[in-house]
């Protein structure tokens, strides 16, 4: 029988430790590739740091939870097929 | 094969250990997920690296955005810098501070000592469980697997998301819980059993969170008249060298832009 185990992260997501340095890296650079999709949405924001908007695009973007279009996980390929998943950034 | 992230931090760091990768991208250099488009480094609190920073941003043609001058007298007051360039069809934003949330200042002295003894340049993975305990709900879970990835019991009992992970872990190592306990309360509920543990969890959780949004809010309240002139300090930077810009931004910053929040904001 196999133990349960509380799930933080989705096997596609810890499937990463399975790739090799250039399937990573190839993976990692699509992603960011595909991620660049949602700029305009996220322009005023901030990922890290201590602020949260840029008051010079002020208006312009919404929190990208709510204005990046939803995707499901379904429709995000696992790493092992060298696409990268639509999930929204920050 | 390169990477922008993997790239740029080769280049902060040419030389000399300037930068250590950090939040995000780290995660990703630890496997554990991708789950952010933007770049942040903690950055060597000295004035080379700054100006070594400066100029390598400078020759890929960066640009400020919204923020703290990238300038050792803010950055000392735990304030954060962004600049963001173009590498090709991506939009690479790259953030910098000098001391991180939730890091005492001990443990980042440490964090330096272990990067230049070992070369890597990426932050390790209890530090950056600690950096993660941010006010968003999706760092937690990012927590939980970095605490997996710990191999002191100690450090996972510090970490750890998971109630059946942190039972297991006192059955285990009995010393160590005695020891995590003093740093972790809800560890004393880990005989309560799971439920009891959970609760715990989640209170903790809600803590942290509204821990890190009282610390933004002492640094939003902090920048509020920063903010008022800066869609006005960015147009008079628009079309200048970083060099320049950057003389011009720290210029605009002094006086409007404290070096520290108020009183009571941590580092």
């Amino acid at each position: 029988m196999t133990d349960l185990r509380d799930e933080f992260l989705s096997e596609e997501d810890l499937d990463l430790r399975n790739l090799s340095q250039d399937e990573l890296i190839a993976y990692w650079n699509l992603w960011l590739e595909q991620a660049q999709a949602t700029n305009d949405l996220d322009e005023a924001l901030y990922s890290h740091g201590v602020f949260e908007r840029d008051p010079a695009v002020a208006g312009k973007n919404r929190e990208p939870s709510s204005a990046a279009p939803a995707r499901s996980r379904s429709e995000a390929p696992s790493p092992g097929r060298g696409v990268p998943p639509p999930a929204p950034p920050r | 094969m390169n990477n922008p992230y993997l790239d740029l931090t080769e280049e902060l760091n040419r030389g000399r250990l300037r930068t250590l990768l950090s939040s995000g991208q780290a995660v990703v250099v630890h496997r554990l997920a991708i789950m952010s488009k933007d770049g942040d480094w903690i950055l060597r609190e000295d004035a080379e690296a700054a100006e070594h920073v400066l100029e390598v941003l400078s020759e890929h043609g960066a640009r400020y955005r919204f923020g703290a001058p990238l300038d050792l007298r803010w950055l000392a007051g735990g304030w954060s810098s962004h600049l963001e360039l173009r590498r090709e069809v991506l939009r690479i934003r790259t953030d910098f501070v000098t001391r991180p949330p939730r890091i005492a200042p001990e443990q980042l002295a440490q964090m330096w000592e272990e990067a230049q003894a070992t070369g890597d340049d990426v932050v390790r993975v209890e530090p950056l469980a600690a950096m993660k305990l941010t006010n968003r709900d999706k760092d937690y879970a990012v927590v939980g697997e970095l605490a997996r990835l710990m191999t002191d019991p100690r450090s996972q009992l510090r970490y750890s998301r998971s109630s059946r992970d942190l039972i297991k872990l006192a059955e285990e190592h009995p010393e160590a819980l005695a020891e995590a306990t003093r740093q972790r309360p809800l560890l004393a509920r880990i005989g309560e059993g799971r439920e009891a543990l959970e609760e715990a969890l989640d209170r903790e959780r809600r803590a942290l969170i509204r821990a890190n949004e009282e610390r933004l809010a002492r640094y939003m309240a902090a920048s509020e008249d920063w903010a008022k002139i800066w869609p006005e300090v960015q147009r008079q930077i628009e079309g200048l060298s970083l060099p320049e810009a950057h003389r011009l931004v720290v210029s605009r910053a002094e006086g409007v832009l404290p070096f520290e929040p108020a009183q009571g904001a941590d580092s």
